[in-house]
């Protein structure tokens, strides 16, 4: 895992920095990028770059990520390309629907590949999936996680998710799920937003390896979710050990 | 389209001369001539009156470029003739030029209408040379006809392909029989893929051990300006040799290598690049139905089959939707009606859901 600074960006985002992983014909990124729409660089480009030292690859086919706006304390998004547009660029797209939130954020958790790339092709071990410690009343739907030695990726949907009482989150541990890092993610919810632009989101956290997902429609008299999920890479926990 | 330059195209027979000695002139569409002491027969092939749609289509553009180049003002003409100056001598369009302004106007226009781009009335700058056209392989086989490792020098040009039929291997120059394959293509992602082009053009591919004589140069579309034409040749080979040989196909799948009567897919193109354990993921669904998944079968066994999955974010197609959702991606092999077939679904599983919806992104394949 590595670092990458931003040298600037083209929509007013101030100081970016992304966790990464570098290989030789991919790149992972993880961040959040919170910026607020009404600025005027935002205002006048048709696309968000993010300007960065020499990548690992010279352009990647269209990768997909999330974002959404805040507003009132409520979080609505929905899905946007991204790809590396040259070896010093982060290309995103811009969607406009939500320039009239307080703040739009932008949800790196992804990979970066190119195409027509020689050499063979390998295939991930799919992880059965099993909760262990749920609190509340959890099902999940088809799901996929899988693992390397730097990271684990999950897409975990759910056919529902809801908390038992309107105080207490919903929580759950992955069976078999190796030690990872801290990490704070977005899961979409299946409820559109009326009128009908993009579908709420809500944050969820893990730590020491608890998954715990924020108070679930907190302004309203159901806390439950139906078909929602997730994607995300996050970071193995690597042991060092001192010389 | 290529230009026929005599008015007649001659095919040649050398008739021994103790038949037809001293004999010369014309009978028929027999002509005779004697050249070195030995007659040569030639047989007239007229260029035929009528005109194919394209070739006819072709003269109607090419007199119309030319008249419209009479519509432009005084300063637009001297552009052109700035341009013709500075080209003379510069081999711009492929050959040695010799230009006058209005000759600059039409090739140049040509060249932008075989790409697609609108009449230029002002006459471009000329930075820099283009370049000559550079790639790794080129893989002819009677089922394939691919450019591999093209460099794209801006990433903007458009490559232009001329080819000919399959010629015996004695053949030394075919280069009066290559057509124009295409008036200018982009590269995907180093490579050229022409062969449904070919067919379409020529009509039918290549038979092992056949000859294709190949020319090929850049186009900028914007300037109208070409580069020098590379030349060469590839002899057809079978798909098994050309693997032999190093070629090795992309994994990769379009939504028109599937049997998809309820057109549920209206676009795909998915990719496992190698050296990676990623799935690359960009298509366009319109399922149809109550369910909100489908699975595509290949309509013939194929050679080799893919197996694994991945989940991508996906994207209702409405504005101002923009409902998002995640889509598993499966590929399978399945027997089906008698054949194992190569088997390719796209199911949603989570958040907002439109039948019309983006599906994209590159994640892990896993099985």
């Amino acid at each position: 895992m590595t670092t990458i600074t931003a040298t600037g960006n083209n929509f007013g985002a101030g100081d970016i920095r992304f966790q990464a992983f570098i290989e030789e014909n991919y790149l992972i990124l993880n961040s959040e990028v919170t910026f607020d729409p009404s600025n005027a660089q935002y205002q006048t480009v048709s696309q968000l770059e993010i300007y960065v030292p020499d990548l690992p690859i010279e352009k990647s086919a269209i990768t997909g990520m999330l974002m959404f706006g805040t507003l009132n304390g409520e979080k609505n998004g929905t899905a946007i390309k991204a790809w590396i547009k040259d070896k010093n660029t982060i290309a995103v797209e811009k969607v406009t629907a939500w320039d009239d939130n307080e703040t739009i954020t932008l949800v790196f958790s992804n990979s970066f590949v190119p195409r027509n790339v020689k050499g063979s092709v390998g295939v991930l071990k799919w992880n059965y999936i099993t909760l262990l410690d749920k609190v509340g009343n959890i099902s999940t739907y088809q799901s996929y996680w899988t693992y390397t030695d730097n990271w684990v990726f999950m897409a975990i949907t759910f056919s529902s998710i809801e908390q038992t009482d309107t105080e207490t989150k919903v929580s759950f541990r992955i069976k078999d799920l190796p030690e990872i890092e801290d990490f704070d993610g977005i899961i979409m919810d299946d409820q559109a937003v009326s009128p009908s632009v993009g579908t709420k989101m809500f944050r969820f956290e893990i730590r020491d390896n608890v998954f715990t997902v924020e108070i679930i429609n907190p302004t309203y008299s159901w806390h439950a979710s139906q078909y929602c999920g997730f994607i995300c890479y996050v970071p193995r926990k690597v042991t060092t050990t001192e010389a | 389209m290529e230009t026929v330059a005599a008015a007649s195209i001659c095919s040649m027979k050398v008739i021994p001369s103790i038949a037809f000695n001293e004999f010369s002139g014309s009978a028929g569409d027999v002509t005779a001539r004697s050249i070195k002491g030995r007659t040569l027969l030639n047989h007239k092939a007229y260029q035929p009156r009528t005109k194919t749609p394209a070739q006819a289509s072709s003269r109607n553009s090419l007199s119309k470029i030319s008249r419209a180049y009479k519509q432009l003002t005084d300063s637009q003409m001297q552009s052109w003739e700035v341009l013709a100056k500075h080209l003379k001598g510069i081999s711009t369009f492929g050959k040695a030029a010799e230009l006058t302004a209005h000759n600059a106007f039409v090739r140049i226009n040509t060249n932008r209408q075989m790409a697609g781009e609108d009449l230029l009335v002002d006459a471009p700058s000329y930075l820099s040379d283009i370049p000559e056209v550079d790639w790794e392989s080129i893989w002819v086989t009677p089922s394939r006809v691919l450019l591999t490792g093209i460099a794209n020098p801006t990433g903007t040009y458009k490559l232009v392909a001329k080819m000919s039929a399959g010629q015996g291997t004695g053949v030394t120059s075919g280069w009066s029989k290559t057509v124009v394959i295409t008036p200018g293509m982009e590269d995907d992602w180093g490579d050229a893929g022409l062969t449904e082009l070919y067919t379409e053009k020529i009509g039918y591919m290549p038979a092992v051990g056949e000859k294709v004589f190949i020319e090929l140069y850049w186009q900028d579309p914007a300037t109208g300006f070409v580069g020098e034409t590379m030349r060469t040749t590839a002899i057809c080979m079978s798909e098994e040799q050309a693997k032999e040989e190093g070629f090795t196909p992309r994994v990769q799948f379009f939504n028109d290598m599937f049997e998809d009567p309820k057109a549920h897919l209206v676009s795909a193109d998915v990719e496992m690049p190698g050296g990676t354990s990623q799935m690359v993921v960009e298509g366009v669904t319109d399922i149809k139905g109550f369910g909100s998944y489908f699975t595509l079968y290949s309509e013939d066994t194929p050679e080799e089959f893919f197996e694994g999955d991945t989940m991508v974010f996906s994207r209702s197609t409405a504005r101002p939707d923009f409902k998002p959702g995640i889509f598993s991606v499966s590929f399978r092999k399945e027997y089906k009606s008698g054949k194992y077939r190569q088997a390719m679904s796209f199911s949603h599983r989570a958040g907002g859901y439109d039948k019309k919806s983006e599906v994209f992104g590159s994640n892990p394949i896993m099985r």
